[in-house]
């Protein structure tokens, strides 16, 4: 049978709509990978801000133990302006050492347009402790941030008086905890009592006298805590005085010795309490399940974040929290030490907790690095949470012996790509992630109030690294405030349901996280291409639950307990 | 047969298993001839020997006349003479000898020299340790040439410097040499995943696969990789190839339990945990996966039993208990690793025929690290293998002070105490043995051998070798047995020794031949 040349020049013409439609199709398929995965952008801006802070360690060559550890920062409006100030903390002078001028912690106020003015003097924020962790909370409500600090040796509460200046009110407060190594600290009301109580987190136990000189293939190191005795945690019930009760005992966190690290405070369980979660380095974690009422029972092993996946204890270094895949409840992340992954514990509800490193790809990047400050935040305001991570070894000569990894590391950017996956983007999201320090604490925050979350980490032995967000993603954004009238004034635990259109996503307040950091009280939520939210639910702790509907986006709303109005911050 | 053999006296020390229990080295290994054979050939020219020496003694016993004794004396005194002289050169030439070995073993001058400031503090000491071990890995560059050996050592000790990319450029030179090296193809994978590049370290390792598809722990590795890119099927896949080679492998159990409950497959993962944990009941971590699929799979009573038995294990592990070390550990430890590289090299350069350097590496290991007892057993070896067995006794003497408690060390100086004619020394060397392997009959039936040879405590020699048949009546302590019993006049015991001696080795003829012997009486 010949050819119809009608059929042939048919076939031809359906060859050409195929071939243009491939290339059509591969033209849309990368505009869309594109708008799915947007690109995150982080421009170093250090120089520009002015910020003239150089951490110490306060090291002589000793090699003391708490000089890898230091130290977190705090990113938080203490002047009420609007603004996101930035509190670095600082060591001190350890035996042996000497300096000029004793180091201390600084407090940069954010005066807009990435610039930043010193104000530690004025502040009366100098302090000149061993700083290592630190918590920010209104403690006395009355209005103000108020700052308390974790350090090696007496720690120190700071009240905001309301004018910019703070006074050291630890011994009137009762909460100096004594002469330890300290790590992260949280604010919570853990009774629903309406006012913050205080937990603190302890290291191990030092003293110069048990101080051990350790070496690795013939270069002194910094010794492993192992080497030390693990301490339990302290808490502090707030008696709404001013002062507070040491109620570690009385808790039953008393019970459980470790050596922690990075904490946090969530309602893991969803039952209207919060919960506590500490790293513990070189050990298992601990997840304290909160019975509503104050009392502690340490769940990690039955709730599965106390090990990884294979039963082995990771070095817990950084805590954060956050729903990653959106299924309304609160997922972990801890970093941890080199050979190890992160590890990201996914909240399968009930109480009960899955390592999903691998399957996610959470621990992307983090095999031959030490990793400390963390966040599961939404960086390109695309409605879901990715992954920061800052890193950097804590032996400062492990070039000389292990050339797998390095004193100095990259920091890494983790992709959420929306399907409960992420992809390690560090490489591509511009300058800014190709900074190599030695990172300790960080923080995320919107420091220029442009509706994407800025990053700054404070770096070992080095100045700090400001991160200005440059994302091109026009997703849109709401940025919430609470402020509490029963419960306690900032709205530290409370639990915000946000919905628009067919996103939901949750968070909580929180005070004191990451890497014995504070950050992120004023709550981010990227929307995507959601043009209005549809409502907002904010259970209180320990009061009730308030609506709040159709809020238009892009903006910062301060939500008021006990009210349905929105109102806009300036 | 009143100069009986020692039957089997050399059938332990060359006996390979036990060679290789030794030093882990092939020299030791000096023949293909089983033990038994060779009894047989040691029997023969024992007895030709014995034969000679008894004519000799036949035409010696003519009796001497009472003029003859003045000639006898002047000429006892002229030999006494001349023997003096003789033996005075010998002396001579020994000591000359000797020295001239000494100056041969002696450091050459391209060896590296230990600095002449001693070292001060550990530090100084460890980067001295690890600047000869550079010196000592180019020393073998320059020696053996177009080596890949020589390649992969010095890739190895970078490796173990902490220089992993300089490991890689000489593991990589070295493979080019040696392309079947499917160790090197592991440590390429090793460093790859510990940099995270997990791609590169799942290639290196299927590389390492082709070559010896059985390398242990590689197929675990890979599916550790795999897992780690989040590609649990394929990991699966390979763990259950592992487990087809390595049914008994615990690991990979284990490992495939993990994969099954990053899948959520649950009812398999708890399988696997089952199994790995009936392979190894003491490992903690299967019990914790184990809790987890339990718990998964609504079984909320096992799981608490098994996190129970877990948390149990787990506090139990000293690695939980103790963590880092002190300096000194440190400097031990690079001495071993120089000690280590020093053997490493011996063995290229003896595989290459060279003695002198073998030895001379070989005392430097010692040197590095004078408490291990591996240089010294592989001198031991050398020595024996060059024939200088006092010079081996005194290395095995020495592993003895370091390893009192090695068994096969005291075997050894038996043996060589042996060759040396000294019985006592064999004696307790035996008795060492058994003291410390109470249930190996090889003791008892040498040291019996031993009393049947000088013909001393021949009652001893016989319970000696009935201890030895009744924990392991093989043909040779039968045979032992047989001649013990002939030695205290048990004609009647002796026969039927032999007779199962036979029966249950009926190839060797030697068995056969003193079992006839016996049974006729000749």
């Amino acid at each position: 049978m010949a050819d119809d040349p009608m059929t042939s020049r048919g076939d031809a013409k359906c060859e050409t709509y195929l071939r243009w439609g491939v290339v059509l199709a591969l033209i849309l398929l990368l505009a869309f990978s594109h708008a799915v995965f947007g690109q995150i952008v982080f421009t170093d801006i250090t120089r520009e801000t002015q910020i003239t802070f150089r951490h110490t360690d306060g090291g002589s060559g000793e090699r003391y133990i708490m000089e890898t550890v230091s130290a977190g920062l705090a990113l938080f409006d203490y002047d009420r302006d609007g603004d996101i100030d930035v509190y670095f903390l600082n060591g001190a002078l350890l035996k042996g050492a000497r300096a000029e001028r004793p180091p201390t912690n600084a407090l940069y106020r954010n005066d807009g347009n990435w610039k930043f003015t010193d104000v530690t003097e004025q502040s009366g924020l100098g302090d000149v402790g061993y700083g290592l962790g630190v918590a920010i909370g209104d403690y006395d409500n009355d209005g103000d941030q108020d700052v308390y600090l974790n350090d090696y040796g007496p720690n120190t509460l700071y009240r905001n008086n309301g004018d910019g200046t703070f006074t050291d009110v630890t011994r009137a407060a009762g909460v100096d905890n004594g002469f330890q190594v300290g790590a992260g600290a949280c604010f919570l009301d853990m009774d629903r009592d309406g006012d913050l109580d205080l937990y603190v987190s302890n290291y191990l136990k030092f003293s110069y006298d048990e101080h051990v000189s350790s070496m690795a293939d013939g270069y002194r190191t910094y010794a492993n805590p192992r080497n030390y005795l693990p301490l339990p945690d302290t808490l502090y019930r707030n008696n709404g005085d001013g002062t507070f009760t040491n109620v570690t005992e009385a808790s039953g966190v008393g019970g459980h010795a470790g050596w922690g690290m990075g904490i946090v405070c969530a309602d893991y369980d969803n039952d209207g309490d919060t919960d506590v979660f500490v790293g513990n380095d070189v050990a298992e974690n601990f997840l304290f399940q909160n019975d509503g009422r104050g009392r502690f029972e340490e769940m990690g092993l039955a709730a599965g974040t106390a090990y990884k996946l294979s039963g082995s204890p990771s070095a817990s270094m950084g805590v954060d929290c956050g729903d990653y895949n959106n299924d309304g409840l609160l997922d972990f992340f801890v970093t941890s030490y080199q050979q190890e992954l992160a590890v990201l514990y996914k909240n399968l509800g009930g109480g009960v907790f899955e390592d999903v490193t691998m399957t996610a790809g959470a621990g992307a990047g983090t095999l031959p690095k030490v990793t400390w400050g963390n966040t599961l935040a939404d960086f390109d305001n695309d409605g879901d949470r990715d992954i920061f991570i800052a890193c950097g070894h804590l032996q400062d000569n492990v070039d000389h012996y292990d050339d797998v990894t390095s004193y100095h590391q990259r920091n890494i950017l983790l992709m959420n790509t929306g399907d409960g996956k992420f992809i390690d983007v560090s490489d591509k999201s511009g300058a800014g992630m190709t900074v190599k320090l030695s990172s300790r604490g960080a923080g995320f925050d919107d420091l220029d109030n442009d509706g994407d979350i800025d990053v700054v980490v404070l770096n070992s032995r080095r100045e700090p690294t400001i991160l200005r967000n440059d994302s091109p993603s026009k997703g849109h954004w709401i940025q919430i405030c609470l402020q509490g009238t029963k419960s306690n004034r900032g709205g530290v635990g409370a639990r915000v349901n946000v919905v628009a259109g067919d996103l939901t996503l949750i968070d909580e307040v929180h005070s004191g996280r990451g890497y014995q950091s504070h950050y992120g009280m004023r709550l981010h939520f990227g929307l995507g291409d959601r043009e209005k939210v549809d409502r907002i639910e904010v259970r209180w702790i320990g009061g009730g639950t308030d609506i709040f509907e159709n809020i238009s986006v892009d903006r910062v709303v301060v939500l008021t307990e006990g009210t349905s109005t929105v109102a806009t911050q300036r | 047969m009143s100069k009986t053999p020692i039957a089997g006296r050399e059938s332990f020390t060359d006996n390979p298993s036990l060679a290789i229990m030794m030093d882990g080295h092939d020299t030791f290994v000096s023949s293909d001839l089983s033990g038994t054979d060779r009894q047989g050939q040691y029997l023969m020219s024992k007895r030709k020997k014995i034969a000679k020496r008894k004519t000799r003694d036949v035409g010696r016993s003519r009796p001497a006349g009472p003029g003859s004794r003045r000639r006898i004396r002047w000429a006892a005194g002229l030999g006494a003479s001349v023997c003096l002289t003789v033996a005075g050169i010998l002396v001579v030439r020994y000591v000359w000898q000797v020295d001239r070995q000494q100056q041969q073993t002696r450091p050459s001058q391209n060896l590296p020299q230990p600095p002449t400031q001693p070292p001060v503090t550990p530090e100084e000491e460890i980067a001295m340790l690890k600047n000869r071990e550079l010196e000592l890995a180019q020393q073998v560059m320059k020696d053996l040439p177009g080596s890949g050996d020589a390649y992969i050592l010095t890739g190895d000790l970078h490796r173990r410097l902490g220089s992993s990319t300089k490991a890689v450029e000489f593991w990589q030179k070295g493979l080019q040499l040696h392309p079947n090296r499917a160790d090197v193809y592991r440590n390429l994978g090793i460093v790859a995943m510990e940099k995270g590049d997990f791609e590169e370290a799942v290639s290196f390792w299927q590389k390492a696969l082709e070559i010896n598809p059985q390398m242990p722990g590689v197929h675990a590795a890979i599916a550790r990789a795999l897992m780690g890119l989040g590609r649990q099927d394929e990991a699966i896949k390979e763990l259950e190839d592992d487990v087809r080679i390595s049914p008994q492998s615990a690991d990979s159990y284990f490992l495939l339990g993990q994969a099954f409950l990053q899948k959520q497959d649950y009812a398999r993962a708890k399988m696997c945990y089952e199994r790995a944990i009936e392979l190894r009941p003491d490992h903690p971590n299967s019990y914790y996966g184990l809790s987890t699929a339990c718990a998964r799979l609504k079984e909320p009573d096992k799981a608490r039993e098994y996190r129970a038995i877990f948390k149990k294990l787990r506090t139990a592990r000293p690695e939980d208990r103790e963590y880092g070390h002190a300096p000194s550990d440190d400097l031990a430890r690079v001495r071993g690793n120089l000690a280590d590289l020093s053997m490493r090299a011996a063995g290229l350069y003896q595989a290459r025929g060279n003695t002198r350097r073998t030895e001379e590496l070989l005392k430097q290991a010692v040197a590095a690290d004078p408490n291990s007892t591996a240089p010294h057993k592989r001198l031991a070896a050398l020595y024996r293998m060059t024939n200088r067995i006092p010079a081996a006794l005194a290395q095995c003497e020495r592993v003895r002070q370091l390893e009192p408690n090695d068994p096969t060390c005291h075997l050894l100086i038996a043996t060589l105490a042996l060759q040396l004619k000294r019985a006592d020394r064999a004696e307790a060397a035996f008795r060492n043995f058994i003291a410390l392997c109470p249930d190996q009959s090889v003791g008892y039936r040498e040291l019996a051998h031993l009393y049947i040879r000088t013909n001393t405590r021949l009652s001893e020699a016989e319970k000696l070798a009935k201890k030895a048949v009744e924990l392991e009546p093989t043909a040779d302590n039968y045979f032992a047995l047989g001649q013990a019993c002939q030695k205290v006049g048990d004609k009647q015991g002796a026969l039927a020794a032999m007779r199962k001696a036979v029966e249950l080795a009926p190839d060797n003829r030697e068995y056969k031949k003193v079992y006839d012997l016996i049974r006729y009486g000749r």
